[in-house]
């Protein structure tokens, strides 16, 4: 079998979370200043891309560990709708949160910069300190991985939740929500997702290359979780999508029931992520009853079986930091039908995506911000 | 030989701890010397405080915070708010108790007790007690 770079950055990630994770963590302890922290009311999360599905997941991590409302946006929303008004005329400073990876990527850059003109406190998680977004943040949370083969991001993606995830802990331990004794043994947690993910490689990956070879042939791919697994179905729709232009869409479990469920070509496969002891479980089980009688092809992702098909992960995870072990079976899938198929990620960057190849299609955007005043 | 003994915190309180330090100077078989009281932290001290009345604990942990309230604008943010407060409780206190031992007890008054006061709870402690003497 011809090893990779995808795959190869999926079997890196238990050494880099390893290698990383306390490195990030004491970064991001000094990120936002102990005042900073105690001014905080409310939390917006953004992000384009895997950036975006790292802020989608972390979004619930940041709101139970910090007690605020915390949302996440797509930066366009952010940067054109939500962001002028985040305080909604109330005396107080939100905290946005952008994610980018290289901080290039024009409309989180714009989401930043507008946030930063509204009078918000804009912390940028980048893996570049002299970039874009670094230089229209109050903050900089840096989350750089070390040098790999380029894929579609999996590294990136992981150190990006490593990074949202250990600002968040940080904040609700400098808040006082939980001692210091609590935030480390929630800091271990992540380390010892290190093992995790190791474990889950060597369990999903016989599993993904059953399944690659059903599904190789397949024109469209249906992938569905909710809370934080809707990040991770977003994020292994979109792996599928760049490593081998098969039409991959995403959706909430609940949503699927009211649209795509009605979906007339049940042959379209199914990629279910459902923790075992999510707050979705329940509705996960009666959507796979009926993706049952649909006879359309499903496989669950999950820490507990639910279907005949099922690619594991290790259990004894929390919900909340679970898409970081989604990572793996979902991204391998993508790498094994990349491979079955003999594409190349983004289509190679040529022909009529070549204007991809050098990243301008997302960073080369006209930037808008509002003046400060209007 | 010094005695260790674990803890574990529920708060921030001042927990007794009279009776382990008694235990050790017994298992010592030091009749007259010395008893050095000591705690490996930087956020709990050791002290001695009036027992009859268990309010009076709660008076002399209340004037503590009333002293060092816990505050967001320490200049020490490696850790939390209250962590920040209790490094200058502890350090104000202090970690440390000599207690005169004689005919094989520590010297206290009736109404004496040894404290261990947590400033940053809840955590898992401990504290060292080394008898010398003969």
């Amino acid at each position: 079998m011809t090893h990779t770079a995808l795959r190869a950055q999926v079997e890196s990630l238990g050494a880099l979370i390893r290698d990383t994770t306390w490195e990030v963590e004491d970064h991001a302890r000094r990120t936002i200043s102990t005042p900073d922290h105690h001014a905080l009311q409310l939390v917006l999360l953004t992000g384009c891309g895997d950036s975006f599905f790292a802020a989608r997941a972390a979004q619930f991590a940041w709101q139970e560990l910090t007690g605020l409302p915390c949302f996440a946006d797509d930066a366009l929303t952010a940067a054109r709708y939500r962001i002028g008004d985040l305080a909604g005329g109330r005396r107080f400073r939100p905290l946005v949160v952008a994610v980018s990876n290289s901080g290039e990527v024009a409309r989180v850059v714009e989401a930043a910069r507008t946030a930063q003109a509204l009078g918000n406190f804009v912390v940028a998680v980048t893996a570049a300190a002299d970039s874009r977004l670094a230089a229209a943040a109050d903050k900089v949370l840096p989350v750089a991985a070390p040098p790999f083969a380029a894929a579609p991001g999996v590294r990136s993606y992981a150190m990006s939740l490593l990074g949202l995830f250990h600002l968040a802990i940080r904040s609700g331990e400098v808040r006082g929500r939980y001692t210091m004794d609590e935030a480390g043994a929630l800091r271990r947690e992540l380390a010892a997702l290190a093992d995790a993910v190791d474990q889950t490689v060597a369990e999903a990956a016989p599993v993904v290359a059953r399944l690659a070879a059903d599904w190789g042939d397949r024109a469209q791919l249906q992938y569905l979780g909710s809370g934080p697994s809707r990040a991770s179905a977003g994020y292994g729709a979109a792996k599928v999508l760049e490593a081998t232009g098969i039409s991959a869409r995403d959706q909430d479990v609940e949503e699927f029931a009211h649209l795509e469920y009605f979906t007339a070509d049940t042959s379209i496969p199914v990629v279910l992520t459902t923790p075992g002891d999510g707050a979705a479980r329940s509705r996960a089980e009666e959507v796979a009853a009926l993706l049952e009688k649909l006879g359309r092809p499903t496989v669950t992702v999950s820490d507990q079986p639910l279907t005949g098909v099922h690619l594991p992960y290790a259990a004894g995870v929390r919900e909340l930091w679970q898409p970081l072990l989604h990572i793996v079976p979902l991204a391998l899938l993508a790498e094994e039908l990349m491979r079955l198929r003999g594409e190349e990620p983004g289509r190679g960057g040529r022909d009529g995506w070549a204007d991809s190849a050098d990243g301008s299609t997302t960073r080369s955007s006209r930037i808008t911000v509002p003046l400060a005043n209007s | 030989m010094v005695a260790t003994f674990q803890l574990r915190t529920d708060g921030n309180r001042a927990i007794d701890i009279t009776d382990e330090v008694v235990k050790a100077v017994t298992e010592s078989g030091v009749r007259e010397g010395v008893a050095v009281v000591s705690l490996p932290h930087t956020t709990a001290s050791v002290g001695i405080i009036s027992f009859p009345d268990p309010l009076g604990l709660v008076d002399v942990m209340d004037e503590v915070n009333r002293w060092i309230p816990t505050r967001i604008d320490f200049k020490h943010q490696h850790d939390t708010p209250q962590d920040a407060a209790g490094h200058v409780k502890s350090t104000l206190i202090g970690t440390s108790l000599s207690l005169i031992v004689t005919d094989g007890a520590p010297l206290l008054g009736h109404s004496q007790k040894v404290y261990f006061m947590e400033h940053d709870g809840p955590r898992n402690r401990q504290f060292h007690v080394q008898v010398v003497g003969q």
